[in-house]
């Protein structure tokens, strides 16, 4: 199966609900070595059935200028990662993925977490 | 009467325990820094809030000792100390807010044999969860061995640099990242004295309850 996209046609892949995941992510600190912010995005499952992945986070509407360095690749023009190691995800079982951000104006790093189930390739 | 004005006062702060321990929480570091004395290098600190919904939080850095030498900061030599909502100059306290998305403190410094210091973690985000906020906020420390902060020292995370990072999470907890055998992060002390009090006061409930 697969779904008409804004960058053509990809393997099948479903946007997941508020009702079925929830994104929460860590702060991010800031390394001179690399000069990124650095953080972990987690995803919960809150519905009351297993999810099976793999899971893709895109990080919707990333702040202008800032950059996610360790993307696994873009959907559309939004960078994602895909997060690791988790294959499905039972009823409150959750899994995290980290993200490093480049940012030279160091202003407000600010996305919108869009998780989606499947793959994109 | 007043027994039971006691008993009920007692009961009051037995009942808070809880609550209290929710406060500020504290961490005693040290940093044995005897294999690099006499480097020039340099010192970073700082506390960010997440990408999502944040909830406020700040940290304090405290009782800053070391027998090396802080070199820029306190000599106002350096314009670039304090980024974001950061006040104060070591060894004096700093503090941290996680209102604005980039808040540093980076001196050069020359190494000695130890350094020590306080981290106080405290705010909203940890007396009173909000259950609405999505991010945490995040503390990191790092030493290196150069003045521009560029080569980590006295940490096994070579790729970023950080010795320790303490994470304030949803639920008003705190967690700490170790990378360094030569920093020691105590387990926090969460208002010992108010602890002390209150378990008092615990006791005085009991004998206060019997016939």
């Amino acid at each position: 199966v697969f779904q008409l996209t804004g960058t053509g046609f990809l393997p099948s892949s479903t946007l997941l609900g508020g009702s079925q995941i929830a994104v929460t992510s860590s702060g991010l600190a800031y390394s001179r070595v690399s000069q990124t912010f650095n953080g972990a995005v987690t995803i919960t499952n809150i519905s009351n059935s297993t999810i099976v992945g793999p899971f893709q986070i895109v990080l919707y509407s990333l702040t202008a200028g800032a950059t996610l360095m360790n993307a696994t690749g873009a959907f559309g023009e939004w960078s994602y990662v895909t997060v690791p190691a988790a294959g499905s995800l039972a009823p409150g079982q959750s899994a995290s993925v980290t993200v490093e951000l480049k940012n030279p104006s160091n202003a407000t790093i600010n996305f919108t977490p869009m998780t989606y189930s499947g793959s994109f390739n | 009467m007043r027994r039971h004005k006691l008993l009920f006062f007692a009961a009051l702060l037995c009942g808070f325990s809880g609550v209290v321990s929710a406060g500020p929480i504290t961490y005693d570091v040290t940093v044995n820094t005897s294999s690099i004395t006499g480097t020039a290098g340099s010192l970073d600190f700082n506390f960010n809030p997440g990408p999502l919904v944040t909830q406020a939080a700040s940290v304090q850095i405290l009782n800053f000792m070391s027998n090396g030498s802080l070199v820029n900061c306190a000599a106002n030599v350096q314009t670039f100390c304090n980024t974001g909502d950061v006040s104060g100059t070591l060894p004096a306290t700093l503090t941290f807010n996680n209102d604005t998305a980039f808040n540093d403190y980076f001196d050069d410094f020359t190494f000695g044999t130890t350094i020590s210091f306080d981290v106080s973690v405290y705010g909203p985000a940890l007396s009173a969860p909000n259950g609405t906020a999505t991010s945490g906020s995040t503390f990191a420390f790092s030493m290196f061995s150069d003045a521009d902060g560029t080569i980590p020292a006295l940490t096994t995370d070579t790729v970023d640099g950080f010795a320790f990072t303490v994470g304030v999470n949803l639920n008003g907890s705190t967690t700490v990242t170790p990378f360094s055998s030569e920093t020691n992060v105590s387990t926090p002390e969460p208002g010992t004295f108010v602890l002390l009090g209150t378990a008092l006061a615990c006791v005085g409930v009991l004998r206060l309850r019997r016939p």
